[in-house]
């Protein structure tokens, strides 16, 4: 505190060094030479447009998880819930199509089968939030609860089969369909992923997510209702996984019970790679979105390598320990730097 | 003084299960007065700090504030009484810029759509908070640097420039020396004391008896939780103090 102030760098220059040197501009350049190994090994397969965007419309059901879960962790928080809450809200959606003519459904019908989605997401993520807040069980815990709750709900509710009651109009013009000759999935993806970069990185609610992530007793006394934030993030991402679940009925037409397994996973490894901290106090959305299509661009490659794809789980889990293990490390560095 | 008290605590309690921090302490501050909260370690100081700025609930006790009785139930009550703290472990968001730090829990928004959306003005804060910086000679070269890379002594002085920035009747700073060199604290005691020449209280909890003999006007000595002085300045010495504080008679602390 000497009155010597040297003149600082300008303001917009740290900026720029500062997003050249993020952990999103790391994964993007990963995710880039990985492509380019692809396109490499496998000329005039993998780089195609049908590919690639076939590989996209695959993985933005586990963008719109990654989303919540971005928040989820920027808050120093787990939500282990999202995979099996789309499957259940896949199954509540359907259950409710079903009632209003299956297939046969018309706009109507999917408005409400989207309603019960996003509600049933809510519902998961209120009561997530209330367990973590009110009783103070960790969410790591709270959260393989709910899992195993939906998990077991959903094929409750089925008998184990799986339903197909999904709107024509829905699989014709959500799961299939184009705007601006981009698929739906696609754009929905883009559009959780803008809106939800803006809120975290630009608002109050952003700031309060990255305090209670990095020092939640300074943001308590800072007068912030720490609680009450916690609740709303895990309604966020309750809110993602009913809307991947609404997006997963458009593309397969099915409750697609056994198929998300990994999902979760998968959306935390994205995150992870893209730059949010396991431990909290800061995150990026848009370096999720980056982050998610690694293991994707990873297991296409793999398949057409003609390895089983089931060495993709290997692979992730692998790459998520090491991926925490390095985070771990440079926080280390800092703290005991500092 | 003949002035009444801006804040007076009486017999305030706080148990953590068989510990007994605060045994019916009782506590006065004077308008526009620097108080010296002096006692051991463990006497109970920082409980009493957070127990006037809503930051824990005292088992029993009453706060007066200007002469009303409040309820301090939130960090946010004391804030709204104009109350600010430099917290002994400093309550800064370590992944956060010191502007971040500064507003936070009042940032301030943009105007218009985008400020009703939620959107910050973080031009805004950053200008301010380097106005702040520069008025009250904190010398961070990268405001927009986090927290957490920046030495204790830049710390300390984020905290405390919060503390001030915001406070219109009373400063509570629990040990905001402590990680500071003698040119530094030095510093803050200037500080101190241009906060107290506008008008606004403050309280100093420090073991720095040199630091606080040269800007207290006033002292107040904790001892397992209880006050068993208070003292002006003028009238006493930092021999009589300290015995005070160990419960041992003046020869006896010699
Ligand atoms: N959160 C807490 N849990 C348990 N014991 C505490 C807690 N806070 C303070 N104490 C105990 O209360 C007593 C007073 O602590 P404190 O107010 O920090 O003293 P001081 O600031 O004067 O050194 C100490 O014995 C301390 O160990
Ligand atoms: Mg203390």
């Amino acid at each position: 505190m000497t009155t010597t102030r040297p003149t600082p760098p300008a303001p917009a220059r740290l900026a720029l060094r500062r997003v050249l040197a993020s952990q999103a501009m790391l994964t993007a350049g990963t995710l880039l030479v990985v492509m380019a190994l692809f396109t490499a090994l496998f000329p005039g397969k993998f780089a195609t447009l049908y590919n690639i965007q076939t590989l996209m419309v695959d993985y933005s059901g586990i963008v719109l998880l990654g989303v919540g879960l971005t928040f989820i962790m920027t808050s120093a928080r787990f939500d282990l819930s999202v995979g099996a809450v789309l499957v259940f809200s896949c199954v509540l959606g359907t259950k409710a199509m079903g009632a209003l003519g299956g297939a046969d459904g018309g706009w109507g019908a999917v408005l409400i089968g989207l309603a019960v989605c996003l509600g049933t997401g809510l519902l998961a993520g209120l009561v997530n939030g209330f367990l973590i807040v009110k009783a103070r069980v960790p969410s790591i815990i709270v959260t393989l609860g709910t899992l195993s709750v939906a998990q077991g709900a959903a094929y409750v509710l089925t008998g184990g089969v799986d339903l197909y009651a999904v709107p024509k109009v829905m699989l014709d013009h959500i799961g299939q369909g184009k705007v601006l000759g981009l698929p739906v999935p696609i754009v929905v993806a883009a559009l959780a992923v803008a809106i939800g970069s803006f809120v975290l990185s630009q608002t109050r609610f952003g700031q309060y997510t990255c305090a209670t992530g990095s020092n939640a007793e300074a943001a308590r006394r800072a007068g912030i209702n720490i609680d009450r934030v916690a609740i709303t993030l895990y309604l966020i991402s309750g809110a993602g996984a009913g809307l991947a679940g609404f997006m997963s009925l458009a593309r397969y037409g099915s409750t697609t019970l056994a198929a998300h397994q990994n999902d979760n996973l998968t959306a935390l490894l994205g995150v992870v790679l893209g730059g949010t901290s396991l431990f909290g106090g800061t995150g990026t959305v848009v370096g999720t979105a980056v982050g998610v299509f690694i293991p994707g661009v990873l297991s296409n490659g793999l398949v057409m390598m003609q390895v089983l794809p089931y060495w993709q789980y290997i692979i992730v889990g692998i790459v998520l320990i090491a991926v925490v293990y390095i985070d771990l490390v440079k926080r280390r560095g800092r703290t005991e730097g500092g | 003084m003949s002035a009444p008290p801006l804040l007076e605590t009486r017999g305030i309690t706080k148990r953590y299960g068989h510990v007994e921090a605060l045994r019916g302490a009782d506590f006065t501050v004077y308008p526009g007065e620097v108080v010296a909260l002096l006692g051991d370690n463990g006497a109970g100081k920082s409980t009493l700090v957070k127990a006037i700025t809503g930051t824990i609930q005292p088992d029993e006790g009453q706060i007066l504030f200007e002469g009303q009785p409040v309820q301090m139930t939130s960090p946010l009550d004391a804030r709204t009484l104009g109350i600010e703290t430099v917290f002994q472990d400093l309550a800064l968001v370590p992944d956060m810029d010191p502007s971040g730090n500064l507003f936070l829990g009042r940032e301030i928004l943009r105007p218009g759509l985008l400020g009703r959306l939620g959107m910050l003005d973080r031009r805004a804060m950053h200008e301010r908070t380097v106005e702040a910086f520069t008025r009250l000679g904190v010398n961070i070269q990268d405001a927009q640097a986090k927290v957490i890379g920046m030495s204790g002594g830049q710390r300390q002085g984020v905290a405390v420039a919060r503390a001030m920035v915001w406070a219109s009747k009373m400063v509570l700073m629990d040990e905001p020396t402590a990680a500071l060199g003698v040119v530094q604290s030095r510093h803050v005691n200037d500080l101190i004391l241009r906060v107290r020449d506008q008008g606004v209280a403050v309280v100093l909890v420090s073991h720095n008896m040199q630091h606080v003999f040269e800007v207290a006007d006033r002292i107040e000595v904790l001892r397992l939780g209880k006050r068993v002085a208070a003292r002006r300045k003028a009238d006493t010495s930092i021999e009589e103090v300290v015995a005070d504080m160990t419960g041992l008679s003046v020869t006896g602390a010699a």
